[in-house]
């Protein structure tokens, strides 16, 4: 939790004094959602305006995710200039108090985060409509941009997931033969990884802001990275991120109808195999998020109940991997 | 004294000796209710979401309590069945390609245990396949 010597209100204000000249912060309120960072809103109000802003913090105590939001700043205004819709960046940096947490200060964007609602709600019914295109076209967007724009941004660059993801796996030193089932298939059926561009990596509902119309913004760019742009697409098929319904893409669509937008806006052919082989590759990712987060409750590093519920979250995934193997083994 | 009928003052026969009831899964299960039941109804937002939580937490809890023992021994089985004397020994002979030629047997028998573990973290999760 924040307090109010940093992160506070006065502290804010000292710290958008420098960009947006006097500065009185009020209703500041902690928002829900979000395992690995803290998000609050509140507003700023000058001589001239009032502004809601947003501001996310690294979640305490976790090596792991510093500096998160501070990097992930940075890639949202390379984001920004390269035409994907995301919030424009107010400032960020370290708190400077003893065990230094990364921020970022944003606009608050209007607009439903919360996949659920977006999925079943009639006020987003227009919405939903077109959100495959949507995320098919700022997808496009993000892996169109050139590698180059984030020198100086530390991303890794993942020619061989397997192996990148079997690594992580095997230092959480917690054997899962369901995993290794997954893994040895993935290996036996791998399409041939044909470039590397620049990719979210957490691309689903959940971390997109719709508004009436559409997409608004794309958030959550914390695990950004270089690497196969297929992935992207799988994991909005993986059937967490479906959120409770069935329709394969993001709860929403059908793969033909998310290879046909992506298509048309990337001028990229995916064949259903290689999307398959990636959601597949998604859900045992997933799944082993899932064991890691859990792991940092089962290790102490932090004593939140979501987090220790998302442990047990890791048999859904398997159950998924089984399921989606067995189909593809028939 | 004698005038009050005392014939169902009979208390359920204790399952947890030396300790007196309610049982731990007892007590879980009476902290699920009480926080479905009284407290949810009542809250708002965050709280809500957490307590929504909590006691999804601890229904997690109650399931792994009453299936443990029948499914602990339906693990031994599959165990032998595969030759293997637990997880970490099945997750080394999977990664040194021992069941390559048995896959689909391997998958089943796989189901099988992630099926006894869903049954516990989340028995809504089940459902038949789907086409892609």
């Amino acid at each position: 939790m924040s307090n109010d010597t940093v992160f506070g209100a006065d502290w804010l204000e000292l710290r958008l004094e420098e960009i947006l000249g006097i500065t009185e912060v009020s209703k500041l309120i902690r928002l829900s959602g979000g395992a690995n960072r803290e998000t609050w809103s509140f507003e700023a109000s000058t001589k001239e305006k009032c502004q809601s802003l947003i501001m996310q913090i690294d979640r305490d105590g976790m090596d792991r995710l510093n500096g998160t939001c501070e990097r992930e700043s940075r890639i949202l205004q390379i984001a920004k200039l390269n035409g994907v819709p995301v919030p424009t960046v107010v400032t960020s940096g370290f708190s400077g108090a003893p065990g230094s947490r990364s921020f970022s200060i944003t606009e608050k964007m209007q607009g439903e985060t919360i996949a659920r609602k977006i999925l079943r709600d009639t006020q987003w019914q227009k919405a939903r409509e077109g959100l495959i295109h949507d995320m098919a076209k700022a997808l496009a967007a993000i892996h169109k941009i050139d590698k180059r724009r984030f020198v100086g941004i530390e991303l890794s660059d993942i020619r061989d997931p397997l192996l990148s993801l079997t690594s992580i796996y095997e230092a959480l030193n917690d054997p899962h033969p369901t995993f290794d089932f997954a893994f040895r298939w993935l290996r036996a059926n791998q399409p041939e990884i044909s470039e590397s561009t620049f990719v979210h990596g957490d691309f689903r509902l959940g971390n997109l802001l719709i508004d009436s119309s559409g997409l608004n913004a794309v958030l959550d760019w914390e695990i950004a990275q270089f690497g196969d742009p297929i992935q992207d697409l799988g994991w909005m098929c993986v059937r967490a991120w479906r959120f409770g319904n069935d329709q394969r893409v993001a709860g929403i669509g059908s793969y033909h109808e998310l290879i046909d937008s992506y298509g048309q806006e990337s001028g990229r052919n995916v064949s259903t195999t290689t999307l398959l082989w990636w959601e597949i590759f998604g859900t045992l990712r997933w799944g082993i998020i899932c064991l890691q987060m859990g792991g940092d409750f089962r290790k102490g590093r932090t004593n939140s109940l979501e987090i220790a519920a998302i442990g047990r979250r890791v048999a859904e995934n398997e159950y998924d991997l089984l399921q989606a193997i067995r189909e593809v083994i028939k | 004294m004698n005038n009050v009928d005392m014939s169902d003052w009979g208390l359920p026969s204790r399952t947890n000796y030396p300790y007196d009831a309610p049982s731990a899964i007892e007590l879980i299960q009476a902290v699920e209710e009480c926080i479905t039941e009284e407290v949810l109804p009542g809250s708002a937002g965050a709280t809500k979401w957490k307590l929504r939580i909590a006691a999804n937490a601890l229904k997690i809890a109650v399931r792994e309590i009453e299936r443990g023992n029948s499914h602990r021994d339906a693990l031994e089985t599959i165990f032998n069945d595969l030759e293997v004397i637990d997880e970490p020994d099945l997750s080394r002979k999977i990664k040194e390609g021992d069941y390559d030629d048995r896959f689909e047997m391997l998958q089943e028998k796989l189901l099988s245990i992630v099926a006894m573990k869903l049954e516990v973290a989340n028995p809504s999760y089940f459902k038949s396949v789907q086409n892609p």
